[in-house]
């Protein structure tokens, strides 16, 4: 009630100095004249009066006072009118409540898709890392012809002697252990580190302590540090295990601390570290790079000024070491750029989409706002000044925002683990992804970005009113002439020209998933089944006592029912393991290697594998190490050491010898090329040995783990059969990574197929919010035309000239979008390039195949209201 | 009541002119004469200070001022309470009644002693 005093009296209030003057005026007439009642002279009166009042001073202050007190009242009055607004809005809300809950839940999937995909990109991407100083944390790579690669030993050393940008140059290498205490055997992956490499990331150790100097010396490395998860696991989180010692491929560590999970960010696989220990024999071998090198930079020294000496060094060791490394160089990047990789366009891209997805939403939810405000248009005219109005129409957006945001939030929440769970393994700190505070702040922000972009194109059109009779009179004039139906199909044109784009970011996807899936990768992977096995080199120290076990192992396997063809392989396809090896034709020039994959086989692998010979024979049992030493290689080394002669009977040095004595391997047999490391990957040069040709010190480079391969139509009955065959042999080994190669194919598709399947949900929502877009603007259309479609049937109109005339009103605009959503595309699917095979990424049929979808569907929901609009009767029509 | 006794002479005089105005709406000039006349002892009341209690206690919120005709037949600004006023005038008052008892007691117990 005062309130609405307050407001008239604000509306015609006077300005404060005309007040304060008027008051005092008033003040000063009342004195004189009590003066002159006294009986004093007039005019002394007025002297009188008016000192008292010293006017100018007491004027000044009521003004200052005065002025504070009219904005302390606008300000509340703003505050009250607000609060009528939100109620008003509430209420408007309850009262359609079809309306809202379309609005609220097509903003809620808006907002709450943007926020789980923002929180994974926030731990991903955002998020600082773990380790100490991120910015001077560095992955050093060595360098042979362009493409990165691990350490030698030596060239470790080298280094490592001669740097001073880094304060810490450390090394690690995968390894793994047979954990065998008194629980079960178990093969866990570990690391064998130089004694800095947690100082290097300044992540010290939960329990006890990580390694000293000493320790980093050959013969003392029986000291183990644990990882949180094997120590939960496995030791149920006891921490008296710090100072116990366990069994560990035969042998007896002291076990010196525990390492925090930070540790998984760098090293997400080990599951314990021991000290890598070099000898002096290591340390004077500059083969074999399989060192992973971290550096940790000065504070005064810049990147470029490391990666300066990386090179002089580089350079100095090629001058002194040329046989191995003449055309070798080295470098580093900071590690968190390397740990996040592609993933952070990956991420990005995605958060682009689901944000294009959101503007859409937000367009229907505008375009719902829109017709209801239409409805309104009348009421709106009678509440007084725009500014009224866009505030009455953006509480409502606000209000409506606030439960999207709500529902948003909700549904990020529900959706998040999900999104967890389904992503492929490798990405890093995905598991880290959480509704944190900068998330929820995220979005908070969207919401408030939504209410104004669904509140302020309504708005805007409410406030232009032509005149306040026109709206008052007839109520459907005053719908046409308010509501322009060109906003709203400005609205499903902007929605046709986003849908588009992620459209056609999804085909692009999709059409890579299916080549990839068709992608055929060499040999019939079908009933092929591979598991790993590792002999600790405690029990089975000598080479042919691993030759004797695994021999027995293959015998058992090979007998075992169910299975039909058995091998051994140190490098199975698609499994990781073993390494490479520079290979020499004969003929080239010393250093001209080929980096090229071994293979160690039985003679019995290209059975299981069945891939096609091309030239030559493949292995018997009567290749031995007495025998003369034979090599099969497939057609991509034949090709890149021979070229197109004939390569059967020529000779190829690797893998033994020295650069000055090569050990020849005469070539008896192509095989054809294999997608070893999957569909997607071009193929290497690969070549394959005897498993029993091989030198005895073959057995240390691969750590005496083979991988046991075989084929057979009973996955469960070979799964059997291998644990058994390996249990009658040593139960004491454990066999792991059992699974089919199809499993492998599904496994390293992961991530290509979850980011299609994301992409696919986001399109496909797109299309659906742009096709309920389209919708509701021709059925209203049809509402608003009912009249006139009667007269135009009453004159002859078929009920196709109907159809076709109120689905253009739909179509105009779509047509227009999506010719600026496909030139958008083309823009933005460049970004895709990395993520595509064997599609370009403006390939002309996709795109087209994209429009002509969003076209289909644009006519079909455009359609189906105009449809509707020829039930009408034109009688009932041209009487309403 | 917080602000006792500090500027409790301060807010008498926004008492006395809450009290003023229960009897209904007064303008300005009014105010000052009634207060003048009700402490009976000639009490000049500055302009320098009723106004700014006034306009103070209206940015407050005590008081509502309306402009009317005043008996001389001119446009003249009324005040009148609110129902704001009317409860800070009520807790003055009691806190007017505590604190004066307060120092009539020490007045008289230091003549006493």
């Amino acid at each position: 009630m005062t309130i609405r005093k307050r407001v008239r009296s604000l509306l015609w209030r006077v300005p404060i100095e005309q007040e304060v003057q008027d008051e005092l005026a008033h003040h000063v007439e009342l004195r004189i004249q009590e003066l002159i009642d006294r009986g004093v002279d007039p005019a002394e009166a007025r002297r009188a009066a008016e000192r008292r009042v010293e006017s100018r001073r007491v004027a000044a202050a009521l003004t200052r006072i005065g002025r504070q007190r009219n904005e302390s009242w606008e300000r509340r009055d703003w505050l009250e009118g607000f609060r009528q607004d939100i109620t008003f809005a509430l209420r408007q809300c309850r009262t359609k409540p079809a309306f809202t809950l379309a609005a609220v839940l097509t903003l809620g999937l808006g907002i709450g898709a943007t926020t789980a995909i923002f929180s994974v990109v926030h731990a991903v991407v955002l998020k600082p890392h773990a380790y100490a100083d991120p910015d001077r944390v560095l992955l050093a790579t060595s360098i042979w012809r362009g493409s990165p690669g691990g350490w030698s030993v030596g060239n470790f050393d080298y280094f490592r002697q001669r740097l001073t940008s880094v304060e810490q140059f450390a090394a690690s290498t995968p390894t793994s252990f047979n954990l065998a205490d008194d629980g079960d055997p178990e093969r866990i992956i570990g690391s064998r580190v130089t004694w800095n490499y947690f100082t290097l990331f300044g992540i010290p150790p939960s329990h006890g302590r990580t390694f000293n100097q000493d320790e980093d010396q050959p013969g003392r490395t029986h000291v183990v540090l644990l990882s949180d998860s094997l120590w939960r696991r496995r030791y149920g989180a006891n921490p008296s295990i710090v100072g116990a010692q366990i069994h560990m491929s035969g042998e007896i560590y002291d076990v010196i601390g525990v390492m925090p999970p930070e540790i998984d960010q760098i090293d997400d696989a080990a599951q314990a570290w021991i000290p890598i220990g070099f000898t002096p024999a290591q340390l004077a071998l500059y083969d074999e790079f399989y060192l992973d090198a971290y550096a940790r930079q000065r504070q005064e020294v810049s990147l470029a000024q490391v990666n300066d000496e990386f090179a002089r060094i580089a350079q100095a060791l090629s001058a002194d070491h040329p046989d191995l490394n003449r055309e070798r160089s080295a470098g580093v990047e900071q590690l968190s750029t390397v740990l996040v990789g592609d993933y952070r366009l990956r991420l990005l891209i995605l958060l682009a989409s689901v944000g294009l997805v959101l503007l859409i939403a937000c367009a229907n939810v505008a375009n719902l706002l829109l017709a209801r405000l239409a409805a309104r248009s009348r009421e709106l005219a009678i509440r007084a000044g725009r500014a009224r109005i866009v505030r009455q129409v953006l509480s409502e957006s606000l209000v409506l925002a606030t439960f999207g945001g709500i529902a948003g939030i909700a549904i990020a929440w529900w959706s998040l683990p999900l999104l967890i769970r389904l992503a492929p393994d490798g990405v890093p700190r995905l598991g880290s992804a959480t509704l944190s505070g900068p998330v929820l702040a995220a979005a908070v922000a969207l919401a408030t970005g939504s209410a104004l972009f669904v509140g302020l194109l309504p708005a805007w059109q409410a406030t232009r009113r032509t005149t306040l009779t026109e709206d008052l009179g007839d109520g459907k004039g005053a719908l046409s002439g308010t509501f322009k139906p060109w906003i709203r199909q400005l609205l499903i044109g902007a929605q046709a020209a986003l849908v588009m784009v992620v459209l056609a970011g999804a085909a692009l996807l999709i059409r890579s998933a299916i080549n990839m899936q068709q992608q055929p990768i060499g040999f019939d992977t079908h009933g092929v089944l591979t598991a790993r096995l590792s002999l600790p080199a405690a029990q089975y120290a000598s080479p042919e006592q691993a030759r004797v076990a695994y021999r027995s192992v293959l015998e058992n396997v090979q007998a075992a029912h169910g299975v039909r063809f058995a091998a051994l392989d140190s490098r199975a396809p698609l499994v990781s393991g073993a390494g490479s090896n520079g290979l020499l034709a004969e003929g080239r020039p010393m250093g001209d290697f080929i980096l090229s994959e071994s293979h160690f086989v039985t003679p019995g692998f290209f059975a299981v594998v069945n891939n096609p010979l091309r030239a030559g024979r493949t292995f018997t049992e009567a290749d031995t190490r007495q025998a003369p030493l034979v090599m099969i290689i497939n057609e991509t080394l034949a090709r890149a050491a021979f070229g197109t002669e004939n390569p059967i009977g020529k000779r190829i040095a690797c893998c033994e010898g020295s650069p000055g004595q090569p050990n020849w391997k005469t070539v008896v047999g192509v095989v054809a090329d294999v997608k070893s490391r999957g569909p997607a990957e071009p193929s290497r040069p690969e070549f394959y040995l005897p498993l029993m040709q091989i030198p005895d010190a073959a057995w240390t480079w691969t750590g005496r783990s083979l991988a046991i391969l075989t084929r057979g139509d009973d996955v469960a009955a070979m799964t059997a059969a291998i644990r058994a065959s390996v249990k009658a042999v040593d139960s004491s080994l454990p066999v792991f990574a059992i699974r089919t190669v199809d499993e492998g194919l599904n496994r390293i598709m992961a991530q290509a197929r979850f980011n299609t399947l994301l992409m696919s949900l986001l399109a496909a929502t797109g299309l659906v919010l742009a096709a309920l877009g389209i919708y509701s603007v021709i059925a209203w259309l049809v509402a608003q035309r009912t009249r006139e479609i009667g007269v135009r049937m009453a004159l002859g109109a078929s009920k196709r000239d109907v159809v076709r005339m109120m689905s253009l009103h739909g179509l105009k605009p779509v047509v227009i979008g999506l010719t600026v959503g496909f030139i958008g595309a083309i823009g933005a699917t460049r970004l895709l390039q990395n993520q595509l095979f064997e599609v370009e990424p403006r390939d002309p049929i996709t795109l087209i195949a994209t429009a002509a979808l969003l076209l289909v569907v644009a006519a079909a929901a455009a359609a189906l209201p105009a449809w509707r609009a020829t039930a009408i009767d034109p009688s009932t029509a041209l009487r309403e | 009541m917080s602000r006792y006794p500090a500027d409790f002479l301060h807010g008498t005089l926004d008492t006395l002119i809450l009290k003023t105005l229960t009897g209904g709406p007064m303008h300005g000039y009014a105010i000052g004469r009634w207060i003048e006349e009700a402490t009976n002892c000639g009490l000049e009341l500055e302009e320098g200070s009723l106004y700014p209690a006034l306009y103070r206690m209206e940015k407050r919120g005590w008081l509502d001022a309306e402009w009317g005709t005043s008996e001389l037949g001119r446009r003249a600004k009324f005040y009148r309470l609110t129902r704001a006023g009317r409860q800070q005038l009520a807790s003055h008052t009691a806190a007017w009644a505590v604190f004066s008892a307060a120092v009539n007691r020490a007045l008289v117990k230091a003549v006493q002693s």
